[in-house]
């Protein structure tokens, strides 16, 4: 290979934390806006959990279709990107996101919203509590879907193009040595990602943990 | 205040959140100019293409070539969308319907080698007789009937794929859908790996089959049937110009279109795997001793026929 | 302030029947008001209702002469921190007993010490002096109760609402929490509670007694 394994576990890593960022942008204000309802998220939710195993390589050959230059968006000249990775992963990982971190908030929002509305909170100010008190589940939420993103093989390969120094990222790294016939390269290499997302997953959790207890 | 944010910190931190999604979105973006080129993977997987890109790009300063590896079909339905700027594929017969489209043009023909037959060391197909790859695929049809033999295809539509098909065309035999005949719907190397699995009968290129011969991967599998001055095992990888491509993108694909055919002859020639084994043989000295290539070429093509 | 609940149905979203049929009390400054019943016969959601978080899908909530749900938001804002519901089972909030006495008080843009040391005040007054400091999230059933009355108390409501707060408190401080809730109506307060103590509804200026989402009967002592 002619780059190491250091720099394409650190792309993967960049990049599929940039698409959980960006994917939680709008991920959690839509999850607490269905948590304030009672009616809405019965029809949304549904759809949205059956989103959530949608197979990556169809998602994938739809956001190649609309990022390709004769699609809709190709004027962008996202296609074969970085970004382009970084955006389809985040809208792979919004049904996961929002449903997960909906079951946290709607449960939050029943108790923790209702006690700050009758002390008197605006909506926003309820918004706060709710997501205050929710942060620990928030943070898992959030980490499943890195997980998802940084284990997600479909998107990274098509709208990537799996381009050494550029857009490989370890899936893209492992289907490659899978197709050569280096099975070991390729199970070494899963093993790292494997080793990759558990370990972010533990730090993250652990500070997340610490910050919150010492918070307060 | 633990439960409340001020506006003053909500803003603050809103805006260290957008402008790391930002940070994000700029990550890797440089001031190269990238040239999309989509490969068939048999030429990819040796590495022969990086070693070539990364030659020209200290050649030609400014240029960064992205190999797309998705196989030769692919790479040419990814040209019609005007995903790529050069393709480099090996199915002369689907090439020429591209061609004939216009959706790419400025045919370089690279580098050559060949389509073998491996099988296992005992052969009860008796292929490694033949003088014919037509010969050859017969033997094994006839084997395979009596229950003696396994042929796994590729089934993906790949070059290779294709020109196997095209070989069974010419035997006036279907082998499809027969219990001995497998597709494994996977790459050369992959399939490959099956056949020594199964002691199965695989048609392959030469170069992948060396390639992992080399790494002792494919114990079950030996050389049957390589033929040079056969004409249907003929490989050949074109690197093409794709029309829809402009610009700064095309101007650098030129060149290195150009790059390909002079001093990049040099480079496929001289590149070996363990052992000192070429695994292909550049154009221009393939011309120089057995006369035209593109005439080999057109002449694939024409037997192109279904799809 | 003075609320009347006219003929108010309420049922559950997505749950069938009715959890109040028709129910028609009315409560005043100055008045404690018990809520006798069994579980489920719809007294958390008359309080609930009381407390303008769950809006009647028949029926009227007439606070100070006017109907509350027909009033634009800024003024039901104004008249809903008036209002104030107490859980019957205590919510406590990350953080100390006193950051979550003073959460309301916050709410209201008190200062940050200014609000601690009401917050500790109150808890004084109540009994719970011990439990200055602690982790809301560490205490007893029974103190996180006394906590979030204290809550409730903290951003002296005209109307409290309290689901079953005696539960989980010792007689003695039943009885330091009772004497406290008469005094605070006597400062034109009033206080709605719910509760199974009989002990309780003898002190009460009014009972009610509800059964099946209906008010069976009205009682004074």
């Amino acid at each position: 290979m002619s780059e190491t394994v250091i720099e394409i576990a650190a792309r993967s890593v960049l990049i599929s934390g940039a698409a959980t960022l960006l994917a939680s942008t709008w991920s959690l204000p839509a999850a607490i806006v269905l948590a304030e309802r009672r009616t809405l998220p019965r029809i949304v939710l549904p759809v949205l959990e059956s989103m959530v195993g949608m197979p990556t390589v169809l998602v994938g050959l739809l956001l190649y279709l609309t990022f390709s230059s004769s699609g809709p968006l190709g004027f962008l000249g996202l296609l074969y990107t970085p970004q382009a990775i970084i955006i389809g992963q985040s809208i792979l990982v919004t049904p996961l996101m929002i449903s997960v971190s909906y079951r946290v908030l709607s449960a939050a929002s029943r108790t923790y919203g209702e006690l700050a509305e009758t002390l008197g909170a605006t909506l926003w100010e309820r918004r706060v509590l709710v997501f205050y008190q929710s942060a620990a589940g928030l943070v898992g939420a959030v980490v499943m879907s890195f997980s998802r993103a940084v284990g997600e093989l479909g998107v990274a390969l098509m709208v990537g193009g799996n381009i050494s120094g550029y857009t490989r990222v370890m899936t893209t790294a492992i289907a490659l040595e899978v197709s050569k016939g280096n099975y070991e390269i390729a199970v070494s290499l899963g093993l790292i990602l494997l080793a990759i997302s558990s370990s972010i997953s533990v730090i993250i959790r652990l500070l997340g943990i610490t910050r919150v207890e010492n918070g307060t | 205040m633990p439960f409340i944010f001020s506006g003053k910190r909500f803003i603050v931190m809103l805006g260290a959140f957008i402008f790391l999604v930002f940070l994000a979105l700029q990550y890797g973006n440089s001031s190269v100019t990238r040239i999309r080129v989509a490969t068939a993977t048999t030429l990819y997987d040796t590495g022969l293409l990086e070693l070539l890109s990364s030659e020209f790009e200290k050649k030609e300063q400014g240029y960064a070539i992205d190999f797309l590896p998705i196989g030769t079909g692919e790479a040419l339905k990814r040209a019609e969308m005007s995903d790529a700027c050069i393709v480099i594929t090996h199915d002369p017969a689907l090439e020429y319907r591209y061609l004939s489209k216009g959706i790419i043009g400025e045919q370089k023909i690279i580098a050559v080698n060949h389509f073998i037959v491996a099988g296992p060391a005992s052969d009860p197909a008796n292929v490694s007789s033949s003088t014919s790859i037509i010969e050859a695929f017969k033997k094994i049809f006839e084997a395979g009937e009596r229950g003696e033999a396994v042929f796994v295809s590729r089934g993906d539509n790949s070059g290779t794929h294709n020109r196997e098909k095209l070989i069974w065309r010419k035997t006036l035999l279907s082998p499809s859908g027969r219990s001995w005949y497998l597709e494994s719907g996977s790459g050369m190397a992959n399939t490959l790996l099956l056949a020594s699995e199964k002691k199965a009968y695989v048609f392959s290129d030469i170069g992948t089959f060396l390639f992992l011969k080399s790494k002792n991967r494919i114990p079950g599998l030996e050389l049957l049937y390589y033929n040079t001055s056969d004409p249907l095992t003929l490989n050949i990888y074109s690197a093409y110009l794709v029309s829809s491509c402009k610009g700064g993108e095309a101007a650098g694909a030129l060149l290195f279109l150009s790059f390909l055919e002079s001093e990049g002859q040099v480079f496929i020639g001289d590149f070996t795997i363990m052992g000192g084994t070429r695994l292909f043989i550049p154009a221009r000295e393939y011309e120089a001793q057995h006369g035209d290539i593109f005439l080999a070429w057109k002449e694939l093509s024409m037997m192109g026929g279904e799809g | 302030m003075r609320m009347v609940l006219d003929d108010v149905w309420y049922s559950y979203p997505g749950q069938r029947g009715w959890a109040l049929r028709g129910v028609s009390v009315s409560f005043r400054e100055g008045e404690l008001v018990v809520l006798l019943g069994p579980n489920g016969s719809g007294k958390t959601t008359l309080l609930k209702v009381a407390g303008l978080l769950l809006k009647p899908q028949k029926g009227r909530v007439i606070v100070e002469g006017r109907d509350y749900w027909s009033q634009p938001e800024e003024a039901r804002q104004a008249i809903k921190k008036k209002v104030v519901y107490v859980h019957e089972r205590p919510i406590m909030l990350k953080g100390s007993v006193e950051r979550n006495i003073a959460y309301g008080l916050f709410l209201r843009g008190y200062r940050e010490e200014e609000a601690l040391e009401k917050a500790r005040r109150l808890l004084e007054e109540l009994g719970g002096e011990k439990l200055a400091g602690k982790d809301a999230r560490s205490l007893s059933f029974g103190e996180a109760q006394l906590v979030s009355i204290a809550r409730a108390l903290a951003v002296s409501p005209h109307i409290l609402l309290l689901d079953d707060p005696l539960s989980g408190l010792d007689l003695e401080r039943q009885e330091l929490l009772l004497g406290f809730l008469e005094s605070y109506k006597e400062n034109g307060a009033c206080i709605v509670m719910a509760t199974h103590d009989m002990q309780a509804s003898r002190r009460a200026d009014k009972v009610f007694r509800i059964n099946m989402g209906k008010v069976l009967m009205e009682a004074r002592s």
